[in-house]
C-alpha cells in the first residue's frame, strides 16, 4: 500500500534532524528554490491535494487566492487538532517535527510569506516542545532563518499553545486566539486569504496538509496526482477508534473502502461484534449505519451517502451500543466547546443536551424527539460557523438513523417508570 | 250603559288578578339598606390589591393595570424592594397605587392586565360617600381585604366603610 | 448610475444604495424592517445573533442581512416561510433562558426583544426546562445595573466598549453558555462614556441604575432637550413624569453626538432638584438702600431695573456692568445685553475671563467635517475631560477614518495615545510656540523656540504634516491660553489657510455649554452680536439705534477691579460665580463686597449669590426653553421639560427692560422664539434661525468675519522666586461643585487634589509621590497630593480644578500672563 506519510514513521529518531535528513529530510527545499514561487502554486493544485482539516478545500486553490501584492503574509500551521476521535496531526508532530517544517518552508517560499506560526492545541504541551527543538535545529542548520539555503528567501517559524477550545480549530477563531483575543470566529468575508492574521493575508493549513507538500515537491505533481480516486487525490491518515481491535492511526490511499479500514487494517470489531455504525470523519460528521460499510473512503464517496471525510477519524459503534448515548455524549462536548457568539449554538446545544439527557434518564417522550429534530433543523445552517452544523450532525443522523434506539428508551423507561 | 259597566268589571278583575297573584309571590324587590343583596362572584365592585400566602403584596407595581385603564384613572409608581424588609416578592413593589374610584368604570381591565393577580374587582358596590376625597382610594384603602373571601386566600381583615353579608 | 452605487431587489422593491452598504440598512432606507439584535449601525457587523437571517437567490443557506454587503442584482426576501421558521427558531433560542420578568423590567415597553417576539417570535416556548439562573441586578458600576439572566449576549455592550470607546472595559467572560458581559477583575465599569451601554443594549440587562423602577417608560413625558454641560451640545432625551426628573436618554444626531452622550450628560442632571437651587426671589433687608420684603419673581425683577437705572442716572451709564454666563442660551444673553447696551447704556458686559474675540480667519467647522479632514489638530484643548463627545469623534476619526491627529498642548491628554504627532510645550510658552510655527510655515525659517520645549525637528515634522494635508481641522480652546496668545493662533490660522493646497477651518473648543453663542451674542465689552465692533458706530446705530453706546466696556476683570475701586457701583451677575470661577478668589470677593448693588441671577446659591443684595431665581436648563450654539456653530433648541413657579428667565429679563424702557411698554415676547426671531433679524449670521430651520438637526450659524487680529508674543515672565513653578490649571469632567454636589449620582467619579509635576522638579523640591503638599500663589493656598509624572515639561505644574472647594482659580492672579506657584510640603 502506498504511504506518502507514514512510510518511515516509526523509524528510531526520526524527530532528530540527523535522521530525518537520513531519510532524505529537506531534499525538497533545493528543488523548490530553483522553481519560481508560484509554479510550485501551480504544481500543489496539480497535484489535486486537498485541506486535510475537514472541509477538504483544494489547497493549491487556497494558495493562489491570496491577496495580490499585500506583505507581509502569515502562514499558520493549525495544530489545535482537537476533534474527538481524531489523532493523526498528534503523531506527525510527536514522530515527524522536521517534516511539517519543511512543508512550511515549501508553503511559505510558494506563496512569498515570511513569518510561519503553529498553533498547537493547548493540551499539546510537549509536542510543542519537541517542535519548538526540531524549530532550533532547523534554524541552526540553516534551514529557517536569513536566507535560506542561498536562497534569499526568510523565514521565522513560531509556535503559539493555544488555551484549549476547540472552537480554536475553526481558522479564523484560530486567527483571533493567535492575536491574544477571544477564540471566536470572524465575519467572513474578508476570508483569511484576504484579511487573516492582523488583517494579512494569510494561508492556514493543517498539520497533514502541510506534510504531503514535500513529497509533492520531491516526487512531482503527477505522481501524487495518480495515486487515489478520480478527485479525492493521494492518501489519508485515518484515526481509527471506538470498538475495535486495533484503533491507532492509519495512512489509506483514498477510495479504499471502509470495511477494508475496519477489518483488515483495524482487525475487526472488538469480540467480534456486529458493527452498528460509523462516524467516518470525526464526530462533527453525521453517523452512517452498518449497511453501508462498503462506501469508499474519500470525499466524494461519503459525501454521496450524506456524510463527510472531515478530518479523518473514523469511529467505529458495535451492536452493543445505544446511539442515544453516543449523541449525548458528543452533545456535552459540544455544549462545552461553543464559544457563544451566536445564539442558535449557544442556546441550542444546551437544550439538545437537556433534552437528549432527559431521554437517556429516563423522562422522554416521543414527542421529545420531535423537538430535537426541529430544534436541529433551527440550527443547522443557522449558525455563525460550522461548529452548530457539526453539533447537528451526530444528534440528527442518529434521529435518522437510528430512531428504534430513542423509541427503545422511550418505551422501556415508559413501561418501566422507576426513575 | 250596562254593557260599559260590565266591561269595566271584567278589565278590573283581569287587572287585580295580575295583582293579587303577584301579592302572593315573593318579591323582587328588599328592603336596601337593611337587607343586602348578595352580588354574583364575578361582579366588578370595588378594587383590592391581593397579599400572598406569606403576607407579602402581590402588587409589583408593573403598572400594567394603569396603561389598560382606558379612563387612566390608577396611578403606580414603583420602587426597589430592600431584600432586608420586603413589601412585595420580586425585585419591585409599588410604593403609591391610587386609584380614583370616581373616574373609574368599573370595566376590570386593570383586573386583566395585572400579570400577578394582584388588583382585583369584588362585590362591593357599596360606594356612596360625602366627600370627594374618599374616592382616592390609596394603597392602605386597597390592601385590606373584606371578608367574605371566597374566591382569594387571604383574609386580613374589614374596612369600616364594608358590611358583611 | 454611479459606479458607487448598486440597485438590488429586496422583498420585490428595487433599492439603489451605496456599495458597501449593508443589506439590513438598504431594506431600512425603503422601509423594510429587518429585526437586528447585535447589529448596530454606529458599531458595525458582527452576525452573533443571527436575527436577521434573510433568503438570498442563489445562494444555498440563509444568510445575515447585517453581515452581508449588498451586490448588483441580488434578490433579497426577507418573509418567505423559509425565513420566518429561521426567526422564529432564532427567537426560540434567545428567549429560551431569558426571564419573563418584563412586567418589572425597566427596559420593558421600548425593548427590542419584546418588539421582535411579538412581531416575528413564536407564541409560546417548548422550553421545559428550569431557566438557567444567573446574577439578578448586580450593580456594573454605581450607575448601571447589570442584570446577567436577561442578558442575550449579543456583544453590543463589549463591542461598544471596543470600538466606540477604544478601551476594552467591558468584555465578555468565559465560554459558551456560561459566557458573560464583564470587567476585569469584576471592577466597576465607570468610565467617561458607560452610560451609552444602556441604550444600545437590546434588553433590560443593561439598566439605569438611577431610573431603577422609578417609572414605566410609557408614563413618560419626554422632551426632545440639549445637554447643558459642554459645548459639544449633545441632543439627548429628558424624561419627566409628575413633573419629577427621572432620566436621560441619548438622542442620536450625526452632526452633533454621533449618537452618544458621556455619563455628565446622562446622570449630571441631578442638579434639576437639587437642594441647593434658589426657589423664591430673594432681597437682604438689612442693605440700607435696598429694602422691600418677600418679593415675587416679578416684583424683584422690576425693582432690580428700577434700582440699577437709579444708579445710571445718580453715576452715570459706565457705573453698571452685567457678568454673564456662557452657560446661558442665546436668547437670555441677547436680551440681557440688549437691556444693558439700550437700558442702561453701558458696554460694561462680558461673560470670560480669558482673551478671545469673535470671528475667525478661517471657516468655522461644524463638528462632524472633522469625519472629512485628513489631519486634527488639537491645540491646547484637552477633549476627554472638557468636551467629551468630540473625544469619541476624534477617537473615530483616526481609528477608523485613517485621520492623523496631531496634538499641541502643554499637558498630556488621554488623545496622545491616538496622537501621530504630540507636542508639548512648556506652561505659558503657547504663543511662542504659535509665532515660531507661524514663522516655519510662511518660509521664513525656523525661530528661537528653545525656551518653549520643542524641538525643532518636532516642529519641523508638524509643518510637513499639515503642508502634506488637504484638509485640515483645528481644534483649539482659548480659555486653556495665557495672555493674548489667542490673537497669535489666529495669526496661525490665518497662515495655514494661505497654503494654496489647504482647505482649513477651526473649532474654537471652550467646553462650556455656549461659549459660541455667548460670543456671538456680544457678550462682549468691545463687540455687538455678531462680532460687531463697538468701534463700527454707523452699523450699530442702524440695527441698534442712536442711543447705543459705542464706547467699548469694561472686559469681566476690569470691572471686578473697578468695583474695589469703587468706580463700579452696580452688578448683576447673571449665571455665573466670579467668587469661585475667576481668578483672584478671595480679592474678587472683596471687590463684589464693595458694590453698592450686586444682583444675582441663578439656578442656585452660590458663592456668590451669598453676597448678592438682590437674588433672582433663574430656571435654567431643564425648564426653559432657548437655543444654544455649540463649539461647531450649530444652533439647535434646547427644551424645558419640567416646570417650575417662576417666569422663564427670558421673560424676567425682557420684565427688566419694559421697566427701563422710555416709551413705557417694551415688546412682549409670547415664547422663547419670539426672542429667537428677533435674534435672526438683528444678529449677523444668525438670519436664517427661526424654529423651523433648527428643528431637526439645527442649523449652523454664520460665522463673523474675521477680524484682524493682532497680538504679539509677550515676554515670558520671570519666576519670582527660584523654585516658583508655573501652574496649568486642568480641567476634569466630574468636577464637584455646584453642578454636581455631593448627593450626585456621579459621587464616585469626585477625585482628591492632585498637583502634577515632572520628576526633575519634584527631586528639586525633594518631594516624592503622595506626598501632601500646598500650592502657593499670594495668600491662597490650594492643599494637594504630589503626583510625578510626564502630564507637563519641567518647570511647570498642572493642577486639574477638582471641586468648587479646592478653589484653584483662588491661585491664579489674573489672566494676563502665567501664574507662578510654589510647592510647600505640609
Amino acid at each position: 500500500m502506498t504511504q506518502i506519510l507514514f512510510h518511515n514513521i516509526n523509524k528510531k529518531n526520526l524527530h532528530t534532524l540527523e535522521v530525518y535528513e537520513q531519510e532524505g529530510g529537506y531534499q525538497g527545499l533545493k528543488k523548490a528554490f530553483a522553481r519560481e514561487p508560484d509554479e510550485i502554486v501551480e504544481m500543489v493544485k496539480a497535484s489535486g491535494l486537498r485541506g486535510r482539516g475537514g472541509a477538504g478545500f483544494p489547497t493549491g486553490l487556497k494558495w493562489s487566492f491570496l491577496a495580490k501584492d499585500v506583505f507581509p503574509r502569515y502562514l499558520c500551521c493549525n495544530a489545535d487538532e482537537s476533534e474527538p476521535g481524531t489523532c493523526k496531526d498528534r503523531e506527525l508532530l510527536l514522530k515527524n517535527p522536521h517534516l511539517l517544517i519543511e512543508g512550511m518552508i515549501l508553503c511559505s517560499y510558494a506563496c512569498k510569506i515570511e513569518t510561519g506560526y503553529i498553533y498547537l492545541r493547548g493540551e499539546f504541551y510537549d509536542l510543542c516542545e519537541i517542535m519548538e527543538g526540531a524549530i532550533e535545529e532547523a534554524y541552526a542548520k540553516g534551514y529557517l532563518g536569513k536566507n535560506i539555503l542561498g536562497s534569499g528567501f526568510n523565514l521565522d517559524i513560531h509556535t503559539h499553545l493555544g488555551a484549549g477550545a476547540y472552537i480554536c480549530g475553526e481558522e479564523s477563531a484560530l486567527l483571533n486566539s493567535l492575536e491574544g483575543g477571544r477564540g471566536e470566529p470572524r465575519m467572513k468575508p474578508p476570508f483569511p486569504a484576504v484579511q487573516g492574521l492582523y488583517e494579512k493575508p494569510t494561508v492556514i493549513n493543517n498539520v497533514e496538509t502541510l506534510c504531503v507538500v514535500p513529497y509533492i515537491v520531491n516526487n512531482g505533481a503527477e505522481k501524487h496526482a495518480a495515486i487515489g480516486t478520480e478527485k479525492s487525490k493521494g492518501t489519508k491518515l485515518v484515526s481509527v477508534s471506538g470498538h475495535v481491535k486495533k484503533p491507532g492511526n492509519y495512512e489509506v490511499v483514498m477510495g479504499t473502502t471502509v470495511r477494508e479500514i475496519i477489518y483488515d487494517l483495524a482487525g475487526g470489531i472488538r469480540d467480534d461484534n456486529e458493527l452498528k455504525a460509523y462516524i467516518p470523519g470525526g464526530s462533527s460528521v453525521p453517523m452512517v449505519p452498518a449497511d453501508q460499510v462498503d462506501t469508499p473512503y474519500d470525499y466524494e464517496s461519503l459525501q454521496a451517502i450524506g456524510t463527510m471525510l472531515g478530518s479523518g477519524a473514523l469511529i467505529v459503534i458495535d451492536h452493543t451500543v445505544n446511539v442515544v448515548e453516543t449523541s449525548l455524549r458528543l452533545a456535552s462536548f459540544y455544549m462545552h466547546e461553543s464559544c457563544g457568539k451566536c445564539t442558535p449554538c449557544r442556546e441550542g446545544t444546551r437544550w439538545m443536551w437537556q433534552l437528549l439527557n432527559q431521554i437517556q434518564t429516563g423522562q422522554g417522550e416521543a414527542a421529545h424527539v420531535d423537538k430535537l429534530v426541529d430544534i436541529c433543523d433551527n440550527m443547522s445552517f443557522k449558525c455563525f460557523c460550522p461548529l452548530g452544523d457539526a453539533a447537528v450532525a451526530p444528534v440528527i443522523s442518529s434521529i435518522q438513523k437510528f430512531r428504534a434506539d430513542y423509541d427503545e428508551l422511550i418505551e422501556k423507561l415508559t413501561a418501566n417508570p422507576a426513575v | 250603559m250596562i254593557q260599559a259597566t260590565l266591561s269595566g268589571i271584567k278589565n278590573l278583575t283581569i287587572g287585580m288578578f295580575v295583582t293579587f297573584k303577584n301579592m302572593m309571590t315573593k318579591p323582587v324587590t328588599f328592603q336596601y339598606p337593611e337587607v343586602k343583596r348578595t352580588m354574583p362572584e364575578r361582579y366588578r365592585g370595588r378594587h383590592f390589591l391581593n397579599r400572598d400566602e406569606n403576607g407579602l403584596e402581590k402588587c409589583i407595581g408593573c403598572s400594567l393595570c394603569s396603561i389598560n385603564c382606558p379612563v387612566g384613572c390608577i396611578h403606580v409608581v414603583a420602587a426597589e424592594n430592600d431584600p432586608e424588609n420586603r413589601v412585595s416578592p420580586g425585585e419591585r413593589y409599588a410604593e403609591v397605587y391610587e386609584i380614583n374610584l370616581l373616574r373609574c368604570i368599573y370595566c376590570g381591565y386593570c383586573e386583566e392586565a395585572c400579570p400577578v393577580d394582584a388588583v382585583v374587582l369584588r362585590e362591593h358596590y357599596e360606594l356612596a360617600d360625602y366627600n370627594r376625597d374618599t374616592y382616592i382610594a390609596t394603597k392602605g384603602d386597597l390592601l385590606v381585604y373584606p371578608e367574605p373571601n371566597q374566591f382569594r386566600v387571604n383574609i386580613l381583615g374589614n374596612t369600616e366603610r364594608t358590611n358583611s353579608k | 448610475m454611479a459606479d458607487d452605487q448598486v440597485t438590488l431587489t429586496i422583498d420585490d422593491q428595487t433599492v439603489s444604495v451605496p456599495k458597501g452598504t449593508k443589506v439590513v440598512d438598504a431594506a431600512k432606507s425603503v422601509g423594510i424592517e429587518i429585526p437586528v439584535f447585535c447589529y448596530h449601525e454606529k458599531l458595525g457587523p458582527l452576525g452573533c445573533c443571527r436575527m436577521c437571517l434573510v433568503e438570498v437567490e442563489k445562494m444555498p443557506k440563509l444568510m445575515t442581512a447585517c453581515t452581508m454587503d449588498v451586490g448588483p442584482d441580488m434578490v433579497v426576501k426577507t418573509t418567505t416561510p423559509k425565513v420566518e421558521k429561521a426567526q422564529k427558531g432564532v427567537l426560540e433560542f434567545t428567549l429560551l433562558n431569558h426571564p419573563l420578568d418584563c412586567p418589572v423590567c425597566d427596559k420593558g415597553g421600548e425593548c427590542p426583544l419584546q418588539n421582535n417576539t411579538f412581531k416575528y417570535g413564536p407564541g409560546d416556548t417548548r422550553m421545559d426546562f428550569h431557566r438557567a439562573e444567573n446574577l439578578k441586578a448586580g450593580p456594573l458600576s454605581p450607575v448601571i445595573t447589570l442584570d446577567r439572566e436577561r442578558c442575550i449576549a449579543c456583544q453590543r455592550c463589549t463591542r461598544y466598549s471596543e470600538v466606540i470607546e477604544q478601551d476594552n472595559a467591558l468584555v465578555m467572560h468565559n465560554r459558551g453558555f456560561n459566557n458573560e458581559v464583564g470587567t476585569f477583575n469584576n471592577e466597576p465599569y465607570d468610565t467617561r462614556f458607560s452610560g451609552n451601554v444602556i441604550d444600545i443594549c437590546p434588553v433590560g440587562a443593561l439598566t439605569n441604575s438611577q431610573f431603577r423602577f422609578k417609572a414605566r417608560t410609557w408614563d413618560l413625558t419626554n422632551s426632545d432637550t440639549l445637554c447643558a454641560h459642554c459645548g459639544c451640545n449633545c441632543n439627548m432625551t429628558l424624561g419627566v413624569r409628575t413633573n419629577k426628573f427621572m432620566r436621560i436618554e441619548a438622542r442620536p444626531n450625526d452632526l452633533v453626538d454621533d449618537g452618544w452622550i458621556c455619563d455628565k450628560a446622562r446622570w449630571g442632571y441631578d442638579f434639576l432638584e437639587s437642594k441647593n437651587r434658589l426657589v423664591e426671589a430673594r432681597t437682604v433687608p438689612d442693605n440700607g438702600t435696598m429694602v422691600f420684603s418677600s418679593p415675587t419673581t416679578q416684583d424683584a425683577a422690576v425693582r432690580t431695573a428700577e434700582a440699577i437705572k437709579k444708579i445710571v442716572d445718580e453715576h452715570g451709564p459706565e457705573s453698571v456692568g452685567f457678568i454673564g454666563s456662557p452657560y446661558g442660551t442665546n436668547e437670555e444673553l441677547y436680551l440681557y445685553q440688549k437691556l444693558f447696551r439700550l437700558g442702561f447704556g453701558t458696554n460694561n458686559i462680558d461673560h470670560k475671563t480669558y482673551a478671545d474675540s469673535p470671528g475667525l480667519p478661517i471657516d468655522h467647522y461644524d463638528v462632524s467635517e472633522i469625519e472629512t479632514a485628513d489631519l486634527v489638530l488639537v491645540i491646547a484643548s484637552d477633549p476627554t475631560e472638557e468636551l467629551p463627545i468630540l473625544d469619541l469623534r476624534i477617537k473615530k476619526v483616526v481609528t477608523r477614518h485613517g485621520v492623523k491627529l496631531a496634538v499641541l498642548n502643554d499637558q498630556a491628554t488621554l488623545m496622545d495615545k491616538y496622537a501621530h504627532l504630540s507636542l508639548r510645550y512648556n506652561i505659558g510658552s503657547d504663543a511662542g510656540v504659535f509665532a515660531a510655527l507661524t514663522a516655519a510655515i510662511s518660509g521664513e525659517g525656523m525661530a528661537d523656540i528653545k525656551t518653549t520645549g520643542i524641538k525643532a525637528d518636532q516642529l519641523k515634522s508638524l509643518v510637513e504634516m499639515l503642508r502634506a494635508s488637504k484638509k485640515v481641522t483645528l481644534i483649539y480652546n482659548s480659555s486653556a491660553l495665557t495672555g493674548q496668545s489667542v490673537a497669535v493662533l489666529k495669526q496661525l490660522m490665518a497662515m495655514i489657510k494661505n497654503i494654496p493646497s489647504i482647505e482649513c477651518g477651526a473649532i474654537p473648543a471652550v467646553p462650556h455649554t455656549n461659549a459660541v453663542g455667548a460670543m456671538d451674542m456680544g457678550i462682549l465689552p468691545d463687540y455687538y452680536p455678531g462680532g460687531v465692533p463697538v468701534a463700527d458706530g454707523e452699523a450699530i446705530q442702524q440695527t441698534w439705534g442712536e442711543t447705543a453706546p459705542t464706547q467699548p466696556g469694561l472686559s469681566a476683570m476690569e470691572m471686578i477691579r473697578k468695583a474695589e475701586s469703587g468706580e463700579l457701583k452696580a452688578l448683576l451677575v447673571y449665571r455665573a460665580n466670579p467668587v469661585v470661577d475667576f481668578p483672584g478668589g478671595k480679592q474678587v470677593e472683596e471687590a463684589l463686597k464693595k458694590l453698592d448693588l450686586l444682583v444675582v441671577h441663578d439656578m442656585f446659591e452660590t458663592e456668590t449669590a451669598k453676597l448678592a443684595h438682590i437674588l433672582l431665581p433663574s430656571n435654567g436648563p431643564g425648564v426653559d426653553d432657548g437655543t444654544t450654539t455649540n463649539i461647531g456653530g450649530r444652533v439647535q433648541f434646547r427644551k424645558g421639560g419640567l416646570k417650575t413657579a417662576h417666569p422663564p428667565d427670558w421673560k424676567i429679563i425682557s420684565l427688566m427692560a419694559n421697566t427701563v424702557s422710555e416709551e413705557g411698554d417694551g415688546i412682549n415676547y409670547i415664547t422663547s422664539f419670539s426672542v429667537t426671531d428677533e435674534i435672526a433679524k438683528n444678529v449677523p449670521g444668525y438670519a436664517e434661525i427661526s424654529k423651523k430651520s433648527i428643528k431637526k438637526e439645527g442649523m449652523t450659524r454664520v460665522s463673523s468675519a474675521s477680524i484682524n487680529a493682532t497680538g504679539a508674543v509677550s515676554k515670558e515672565s520671570s519666576p519670582p522666586k527660584p523654585e516658583a513653578l508655573k501652574l496649568r490649571i486642568a480641567n476634569y469632567l466630574f468636577a464637584h461643585n455646584t453642578i454636581l454636589d455631593a448627593t450626585s449620582t456621579l459621587a464616585h467619579h469626585f477625585k482628591p487634589s492632585i498637583v502634577h509635576m515632572h520628576a526633575s522638579d519634584a527631586k528639586k523640591l525633594k518631594l516624592k509621590n503622595e506626598d501632601d503638599v500646598v500650592v502657593v500663589s499670594g495668600d491662597t493656598q490650594v492643599s494637594a497630593q504630589v503626583e510625578i509624572s510626564n502630564r507637563c515639561n519641567p518647570g511647570g505644574v498642572v493642577l486639574p480644578n477638582i471641586s468648587d472647594e479646592q478653589g484653584v482659580w483662588g491661585l491664579a492672579n489674573s489672566r494676563d500672563s502665567v501664574t507662578w506657584v510654589e510647592i510647600r510640603k505640609v
